[in-house]
């Protein structure tokens, strides 16, 4: 089954909305503007008059990509009218190009001064749509598992989650369908224990899930060994930012840092957990 | 596993120089066998080997690693440009290339690894695409762009990260025994490539000088410095754009400080440039002695840097600093401000804040950090005679790249001051060299100046605060989450350091009159360097309004 115009439509509606709305001017943007073409954040109107239009196409992507890149929260309801399905590339450049057509106009929003007007051209569009896995649809298989398995307010995390271009993979979605239903048997399954194992999956790469489990115990043991190790110099975090404010206030490196592995093991244990229940191991003695 | 000897830079090294003597030296450290070496000609002659920094393996440091996303990258380079150990480095190479490189690498899981690790940027393949598509027989196709980390460098700081920002193209993962393997076999990949062709490297964007092979090769990487050094990443970029225009004619003069701790401490040295280090106080008179010498010797075009911290310049390097201005000679000096004498363990300097907390400067009940006000060395050395000055941060490329230039094609004498973080002493988070440096300039901790005695006869002609965001206000203005205005000032900032957190609440409201004395110290310098530049503040325009009708 192919996408259809009604879900074309919907698309880009949402994408429309989403680029009309209101949103904060970016200050990595601001700090380009400023330091590329000496427009300070007061004279952003300016900038839009006389200067916007010369920009080439690596400077209109660069200075403004932060603007117009998607977070993952962006891409669930996207996910939700796509369901299984996936745009073809021509379905791609036609929906650049109708948004190109439809003249949007992004209202920038200035501390101190009225919301500036950014008309995003078609290398924002680009980048706004190209970072959505409209283009990565769903195996059948697995889309019949996530509609049986998964409870219905987790789904439209677990749609956006399952669209990850990882699971054009095989082995990669051999692991996942195990997982799944290793944590639907348990009553478990949540998107959140999903999201990362497609994390751990994407960065350390194990070719089935033996190696998963071992990539998962080295690295739950990297995590604790540095816990344990972590000292008054051993780190960096963006919690220090927060932390420095308070006139008695000792700033605690090693803690910041023993939290921070502590949030890295609690994320990964329960992908931990049923993995080791998968491969037949024992849950070890306290 | 490769050896020392097969690391080594290549390079015809001259007739004294002693490569195999250094290789041995350099694993005798790396495997901690050094004092068991026989006495070293190196040492016998206060030597160090050119690049040994190269081949330091810093692989067990860093608990956390950066990953690249090559699909959200843009291509900015500005990771390769902020990270202080040479550790991020970036490439463009033809899809013909790339897949000729490929199609070597015989695991097939491997190779799509690889390649994966190649991002399709506007910067380099689509802008050069169109136009090939158009006319193939004068245009190059689009080049595939690769970010590729050295986990032998990277100390995890998170620097990349932080500037990669919202591209959202890098984040720090876990380093476990099974990715490091993963990382070097990558760099070595990277490696493996050829040079990125010289047609890529965008001429408008100075960040993209960081792709020559020439550049990057100045600053080896491998030095003592700390996680997310501020210092190291001004020196590397400074070291580029002086290569870009003058080759190989150019040398530095170290003053002692931080940077000639973390820059030779034996057998590892960073520089792959003419290198040489003085006594904190007189490394400007040194550099005048090598000016003059290579002066006598026809070497005029050559370029001479002098670089130091604000202890060697601001305080007991000044006079000769002072000395060596006046002289006209053709001398480039590069001070290092990070307000506090970071290499002794963090006293008190003539650049320090007023208010920060330092050694020489406590915190307490007598006083609450330093009472004095801050030395404002640009204004003072803009008054020595046709003297070049550049106040400026590295994390503001444009600018930063522009000052450096134009010192370094003045003819004569120029001073180029820059912010830079010093973590341990600022008390702010590893990745946040170019954050806070960035946010020193909006609170007028740092102002941007340009002072140029060839940018027109009058004194408002010659100096300017472009880059300062709201060059005609006393502050930066936002709103807060209620809507209501709120000036981002020096307090704004000093919130976010730990140098200054004693004089703030656990909410972070001003407790003292030493930080209040410090905001109006950053202000009476931001208001004299409008009135030096002829800019009407609007703040102070309507203050003096009020002042006068008040006494009317």
């Amino acid at each position: 089954m192919s996408v259809t115009q009604q879900q074309l439509d919907q698309i880009f509606e949402q994408a429309k909305a989403d680029l009309s709305r209101p949103r904060p001017a970016n200050e990595q943007t601001l700090a380009y503007i400023a330091d590329q073409f000496s427009f300070t954040r007061d004279q952003l109107p300016q900038f839009f008059a006389t200067r916007y239009a010369e920009l080439d196409m690596a400077e209109q992507d660069i200075v403004f990509s932060p603007q117009f890149t998607p977070k993952f929260e962006d891409t669930l309801p996207y996910a939700t009218i796509l369901q299984d399905q996936a745009l073809t590339r021509d379905q791609m450049n036609q929906l650049v190009e109708r948004l190109e057509q439809a003249n949007i106009k992004t209202p920038l929003l200035l501390d101190d001064q009225p919301p500036v007007e950014c008309p995003p051209t078609d290398i924002h569009l680009e980048r706004f749509i190209g970072r959505l896995s409209l283009d990565a649809g769903i195996d059948a298989t697995l889309y019949a598992q996530l509609q049986q398995q998964c409870p219905a307010d987790e789904q439209p995390m677990m749609l956006a989650i399952l669209r990850d271009a990882l699971y054009t993979k095989a082995h990669k979605r051999d692991m996942l369908v195990q997982v799944m239903n290793q944590l639907h048997a348990d009553g478990t399954l949540r998107a959140a224990t999903i999201l990362a194992l497609s994390d751990f999956l994407r960065t350390y790469r194990p070719n089935d899930l033996a190696e998963l489990y071992q990539q998962l115990e080295s690295y739950m043991k990297t995590c604790i060994e540095d816990q344990a190790n972590a000292n008054d110099e051993s780190f960096h975090h963006e919690q220090l930012k927060a932390e420095y404010a308070g006139s008695d206030h000792v700033v605690d490196r090693a803690k910041i840092a023993q939290n921070h592995y502590q949030d890295l093991i609690d994320k990964v244990q329960p992908v931990l957990d049923v993995v080791r229940r998968l491969c037949g191991e024992p849950a070890p003695t306290a | 596993m490769s050896t020392t000897q097969d690391r080594l830079p290549k390079q015809q090294f001259p007739d004294w120089y002693d490569a195999e003597r250094a290789a041995a030296v350099v694993d005798a450290y790396n495997t901690g066998s050094g004092s068991s070496q026989p006495a070293d000609p190196f040492v016998a002659q206060s030597i160090l080997p050119a690049a040994t920094g190269g081949l330091r393996d810093f692989s067990y440091i860093a608990p956390e690693l950066p990953e690249f996303n090559a699909s959200n990258c843009v291509g900015c380079m500005d990771c390769v440009n902020n990270c202080p150990d040479t550790a991020i480095l970036g490439k463009a190479v033809t899809e013909e290339t790339l897949e000729a490189e490929l199609a070597k690498v015989s695991d097939e899981v491997h190779r799509d690894h690889l390649r994966e690790q190649f991002a399709e940027t506007v910067k380099y393949h689509k802008a050069f695409q169109k136009k090939h598509e158009k006319d193939p027989a004068n245009n190059p196709p689009g080049a595939k762009f690769g970010i590729f980390i050295d986990p032998t460098k990277c100390k995890g700081c998170g620097e990349c990260v932080d500037v990669c920002g919202d591209h959202d193209a890098l984040k720090m993962i876990k380093k476990t025994p099974e990715n490091l393997p993963t990382y070097l076999s990558d760099f070595g990949f990277y490696r493996s490539l050829p040079a990125t062709p010289v047609t890529y490297i965008n001429k408008k964007d100075k960040r993209d000088i960081m792709l020559k092979p020439s550049a990057i090769k100045l600053y080896a990487g491998g030095a003592g410095s700390c996680m997310g050094c501020g210092e190291a990443s001004v020196i590397r970029q400074v070291l580029a754009m002086t290569h870009e225009l003058v080759g190989d004619r150019f040398g530095l003069v170290a003053s002692t400080g931080c940077n000639t701790v973390y820059g030779s401490t034996y057998p590892y040295n960073p520089y792959n440039v003419p290198w040489t280090n003085s006594l904190f106080e007189n490394g400007p008179a040194d550099a005048m002695g090598i000016r003059a010498f290579w002066d006598q010797n026809g070497n005029t075009d050559w370029v001479l840097w002098n670089m130091g911290g604000d202890g060697a310049m601001m305080d007991i390097g000044f006079q000769s600093l002072s000395r060596a201005i006046a002289s006209g000679m053709n001398i480039k000096f590069l001070v290092l401000d990070t307000q506090v004498y970071s290499n002794t363990g963090g006293q008190q300097s003539t650049s320090s804040y007023t208010g920060q907390e330092s050694k020489m400067g406590a915190h307490g009940k007598a006083q609450a950090g330093k009472v004095e006000r801050r030395k404002e060395l640009a204004q003072i050395l803009l008054m020595h005679p046709n003297v070049y000055v550049g106040q400026t941060i590295g994390s503001m490329t444009t600018h930063f790249f522009k000052v450096v230039q134009r010192a370094i094609e003045y003819p004569g004498p120029a001073v180029v001051i820059v912010y830079t973080t010093c973590q341990p002493e600022h008390g702010v988070g590893d990745a946040f060299a170019a954050r806070q440096a960035r946010n020193a300039v909006k609170s007028r901790a740092f102002p941007l100046i340009i002072y140029d005695p060839e940018a027109g006869p009058t004194f408002q002609q010659r100096i300017s605060l472009d880059g300062n965001p709201s060059p005609t206000r006393d502050w930066v203005v936002e709103k807060d989450a209620n809507g209501n205005e709120v000036p981002y000032t020096f307090l704004s900032w000093a919130l976010t350091e730990g140098r200054f957190k004693k004089h703030f609440d656990k909410d972070g409201n001003p407790l003292t009159p030493g930080i209040q004395a410090a905001m109006q110290d950053r202000l009476e310098n931001w208001r004299l360097l409008q009135q030096l530049a002829g800019i009407e503040n609007v703040d102070f325009a309507a203050e003096l309004a009020a002042n006068k009708a008040k006494t009317a």
